[in-house]
């Protein structure tokens, strides 16, 4: 029972994970917390089922055509929009991202309306045992491109030089511009990096749970309180945060609900966010204000 | 050769702060730039940097002039390119990346790797031998003194042909200031680097420089050689707190009168 639930909970987690470094890059970049992060997973994940199934492209093909669509939108949602409001109160952007989630949102319902759609077989199906606990195939293989997502992203903003000038724009924008980084290109940069890990956590949601954008935009907007309690600023607190989350939503499903009866889970993590925030209010890693004394 | 002729520049639409300074700086001198707080020292940097422009700052009249090429209009991004850095007034380093992260940071516009890391080796080895005991340290907890070697240090990584250093000594202990001159010294007899130093600290500024301007109100009043400059007597008594005989100013007597600058005449 309980290597049953680690495991879920590790998978969950992973996927939360991901979510959550979608919203960091952004936020230590521009400073814009995204709140059509959610919208955007489920409008991806739509696109990905139409580059599948309605269009009947060949897997590869389809990952190729979402990539391409993330860099896209990413590009447009910067340059065409957020870039106009630099200079102007953050407000202004934020509302402009949450006016975004509302878009997306309306799109998703136009273009494909009814019930919820389903993904061709993508991940081979199956189960088997490990000590009493079943595990999936598609969990399995869900939990290692999400570890291998990140990875792949730890490493491209530890060790190379776009990674040290995006976290460079992160913290000081004039600097960054007299050190002759143009931060404009690193908000660009950001908005497609967190668009792709949109499309890859809307792939590997909507496989769970069914083409669907209720569950699949809020299943994505448990990010928030995994980012919050990892930290703003981090990317391995978004991981941590990630996992957290995961972790006490299992141990909800798996040991309150029952006395409860039920729903439990869906807040636990909520619950356990205000308790952390109460303790730490930049989360767990977040910048505190560097201050010498 | 970099040559500000006759500039204005408004901030916000509004301010004037400077009305018409015109200065020079040849190849391989280091010139600086002294006068009380709010004289518009540290604007004449950020017109020179284009980091201006960031701080809704604009040259309004006259132009910058940097080996014949007209660099007041262009970004900041641009003119880094061209070999021109500053060193902001503060200490403003990325506090929360390492001392080598923001060495790095600097060589940003440098696209040969392998020469980034010539010149990191080099940076550690012959300006802040500190600097590389510390590398892995968080640039925020560092001391001022270590953080004022990091930023001059990045700065440094770009190869630049001009540096404007805001106010190196701000806040440090005197050793400290001696100490960085020292270093900024043989940056600019080794590498012949052009340097534009503003300064307070009037009398170290003067030590190391070989011509000196002296602002107020948006404007420069008096300028020199360097020691002309510490001959002249306002900057004597206004500058280096000396009376005319040489001696120490005596702050005993009951009144003193100071005496009129010269240059308000």
């Amino acid at each position: 029972m309980i290597l049953q639930l680690a495991i879920t909970g590790l998978m969950v987690g992973m996927v939360y994970a991901l979510m959550a470094l979608g919203i960091v890059v952004i936020y230590k970049c521009s400073s814009i917390f995204n709140f059509s992060h959610g919208a955007i997973v489920a409008f991806m994940c739509y696109l990905a089922w139409a580059f599948l199934v309605q269009l009947r492209l060949p897997f590869w093909t389809a990952a190729l055509f979402l990539l391409v669509s993330a860099i896209v939108l990413g590009w447009i949602i910067q340059v065409g929009i957020l870039r106009l409001l630099i200079g102007q109160p953050l407000l202004a952007s934020l509302m402009v991202t949450l006016a975004l989630m509302q878009v997306f949102g309306g799109i998703v319902t136009l273009v494909w309306p009814g019930p919820a759609r389903f993904y061709p077989e993508i991940i081979p199906t199956g189960i088997f045992n490990v000590a009493g606990a079943v595990i999936s195939y598609e969990s399995l293989i869900t939990l290692g491109v999400c570890v291998l997502a990140f990875l792949a992203f730890m490493y491209f903003f530890q060790s190379t030089k776009l990674g040290l000038a995006m976290r460079g724009t992160a913290e000081d924008h004039q600097l960054a511009r007299s050190n002759g980084i143009r931060v404009v290109q690193m908000f660009t940069l950001a908005w497609i990096i967190a668009i792709i890990t949109c499309s890859l956590g809307g792939v590997l949601i909507g496989n769970m749970h069914g083409v669907n954008y209720e569950p699949v935009s809020g299943l994505a907007m448990k990010a928030l309180p995994a980012v919050m309690i990892g930290g703003m600023e981090s990317v391995v607190g978004a991981l941590v945060g990630g996992l957290l989350i995961g972790i006490f939503e299992t141990i909800g499903a798996g040991f309150i609900d029952p006395l409860v009866g039920g729903g439990f889970a869906d807040v636990f993590p909520y619950i356990a966010m205000i308790a952390l925030i109460i303790f730490k209010p930049y989360g767990l890693f977040g910048y505190e204000k560097i201050e010498r004394v | 050769m970099l040559k500000l002729n006759n500039i204005e520049v408004i901030y916000s639409s509004v301010i004037l702060v400077l009305r018409g300074v015109s200065l020079t700086l040849n190849d391989g001198e280091i010139a600086c730039l002294l006068g009380a707080n709010g004289a518009g020292k540290s604007t004449v940097l950020k017109a020179i940097s284009g980091l201006l422009r960031t701080e809704l700052g604009e040259v309004t009249h006259g132009n910058i002039e940097y080996n014949g090429q007209r660099i007041d209009r262009k970004d900041p991004e641009e003119i880094a390119k061209m070999g021109i850095t500053q060193v902001i007034e503060g200490r403003r380093l990325y506090p929360h990346l390492s001392v080598e992260e923001n060495l790095l940071i600097g060589a940003y516009l440098n696209p040969n790797a392998s020469d980034v890391k010539k010149r990191l080796a080099q940076i550690y080895e012959e300006y802040f031998p500190n600097l590389k005991v510390l590398r892995k340290n968080v640039s925020g907890y560092l001391s001022g003194g270590e953080q004022q070697m990091v930023v001059i240090g990045r700065s440094l990584m770009a190869r630049p042909r001009v540096m404007l250093l805001d106010e190196p000594s701000l806040g440090l202990a005197p050793q400290i200031v001696k100490q960085i001159f020292q270093i900024i010294n043989k940056i600019n007899s080794d590498e012949k680097i052009s340097m534009l130093v503003v300064e307070q600290n009037a009398r170290v500024a003067l030590s190391i420089a070989a011509f000196g301007y002296v602002m107020e109100n948006g404007r420069v009043v008096l300028d020199g050689a360097a020691d002309r400059l510490r001959d002249n007597e306002d900057v004597r008594e206004f500058y280096l707190g000396l009376s005319q005989v040489g001696a120490k100013k005596s702050y005993r007597e009951v009144k003193h009168y100071k005496r009129r600058k010269r240059w308000l005449g």
